[in-house]
């Protein structure tokens, strides 16, 4: 049982293409994550009670739902109301939908978990509700929210992969291109393996650099956490 | 736009079978799963330094890399090494291997909420290693972790629509037949996704209900 990985050289093009495709539809799932998150989130601590339950349903259906089935719903859906995008946009629309669901909770846990008080007191300096949160408690949020934005970011990039089969020529998909054309699933795998475990190995070292740089000083000690439904869903690597 | 629901309808006996197929594969790689998890946390809380790397070097390429390509790898290594399973049995390998990874570090983390106290106390009881670990600490490890376990079954459950690239006939792959032959794909997916709703709403309602009584018990 032998390995050639040098069979896979004259196909550089193809792993480059989906190199190039896993990072572009990973970075603005991440960015419109985000920023889906925290409307969603911001929605959800809302004190209208009606606003309040459409962010919890657009939160239960975006975690209870496997990728695949939206990334196929959106794929299959927008042409049906006239919209036709390219693949890699509309992979990177439900990457964001989905990554969305989870920033929201995620936001909206580490909102709640800087101490009442702290809110409180902002309010009673005589700040106003937006100045508090942007002075006072967005600061002190980060702590609790980079470690899982960190793990969720991993699983954007993973669950990039479910993009191959919506047609997206990203990494995966090169895997199974070169798979197709040389025979040796293996190497070509393997090799796709490896650029993912190289990619998510440096958004773990980013999140923990970023984390020793936004807070200094130690965050609220906790203890330690068996993973649950709450928090984050797997930690990093 | 029309979405035309009659479609959806039709779909669902199709889509329950394919529902079952799910569950039966999704129950199949979380005991298979289990069982690795528990040996491979024993592994690392007891074995040298080398053991401690291989479980943690496997747990970092469960982590690090993709499900879909860690399924490819499963289906196309086993027959190289010997196994000729088809793609189910690859499937549920697959699976199976990658939620062992996960769980074992939701066993770590109910490991490190076990006082060591426990372990000193049966140490100095006379206990053996193998009588400590399967009376003492495994049972209190397994009550503490029920809710995070649920959650991962629902990881699993979410997981098993990717078998259907490896040819398995899950709900998934039906439901690409279904819509090959009535050319509504948007509607027999509206099904599929109300399945994979209910399934895992109610299973994140048991999580729920798990951690109250956990945190109940504990006060």
């Amino acid at each position: 049982m032998t390995f050639d990985f040098s069979i896979l050289a004259e196909y550089w093009p193809v792993i480059l293409r989906g190199l190039g495709f896993t990072l572009v539809s990973s970075m603005v799932g991440l960015v419109c994550g985000l920023l889906v998150g925290l409307a969603v989130a911001l929605l959800r601590l809302s004190r209208t009670r009606a606003l309040s339950l459409i962010a919890a349903a657009y939160v239960e259906l975006g975690r209870n739902l496997p990728f695949m089935i939206i990334a196929f719903l959106i794929f299959f859906g927008l042409p049906r109301w006239g919209i036709h995008l390219p693949a890699l946009i509309v992979g990177a629309v439900a990457l964001s939908l989905y990554a969305g669901a989870y920033f929201a909770e995620i936001i909206r846990a580490s909102i709640l978990s800087v101490p009442k008080g702290q809110m409180e007191s902002a309010r009673a300096i005589g700040m106003s509700r937006r100045q508090a949160l942007r002075h006072v408690i967005f600061p002190q949020m980060m702590g609790y929210f980079l470690p899982p934005a960190t793990n969720q970011t991993i699983m954007v990039v993973k669950e990039s992969s479910i993009l191959s089969t919506i047609t997206v020529a990203e990494l995966t998909m090169a895997g199974q291109i070169i798979q197709g054309y040389t025979y040796s699933p293996i190497e070509a795998f393997v090799t796709a393996a490896v650029l993912y475990w190289m990619i998510c190995a440096a958004v773990s070292r980013l999140g923990g650099k970023l984390e020793s740089t936004l807070q200094p000083f130690r965050r609220a000690r906790t203890v330690p956490s068996i993973p649950s439904v709450t928090g984050g869903e797997h930690a990093g690597l | 736009m029309n979405i035309d629901l009659s479609y959806t309808w039709d779909a669902l006996p199709r889509l329950l079978y394919g529902a079952i197929i799910t569950v039966e594969v999704s129950i199949a790689a979380m005991a298979i799963s289990l069982v690795l998890a528990t040996a491979l946390t024993i592994l690392q809380g007891t074995g040298g330094r080398v053991t401690v790397l291989f479980v943690r070097a496997y747990i970092s390429y469960v982590r690090g890399t993709p499900l879909l390509i860690q399924i490819f790898i499963i289906f196309y290594v086993l027959p190289v090494i010997g196994l000729e399973l088809g793609p189910l049995a690859a499937g549920i390998v697959a699976l199976a291997l990658s939620s062992a990874a996960y769980t074992t570090e939701i066993m770590r983390g109910g490991l490190a909420a076990i006082p060591q106290t426990q372990f000193e106390a049966a140490r100095s009881l006379g206990l053996k290693a193998p009588i400590i670990w399967g009376r003492v600490i495994l049972p209190q490890m397994f009550n503490l972790i029920l809710p995070p376990l649920v959650n991962e079954m629902t990881l699993v459950i979410k997981a098993t629509p990717l078998i259907s690239v490896i040819t398995v006939v899950e709900l998934m792959r039906i439901a690409q037949q279904i819509y090959n032959e009535n050319f509504r794909p948007f509607e027999v997916l509206l099904g599929v996704a109300g399945i994979f709703f209910v399934i895992n709403f109610v299973l994140t309602r048991a999580v729920v209900l798990l951690e109250g009584r956990a945190a109940a018990m504990r006060a």
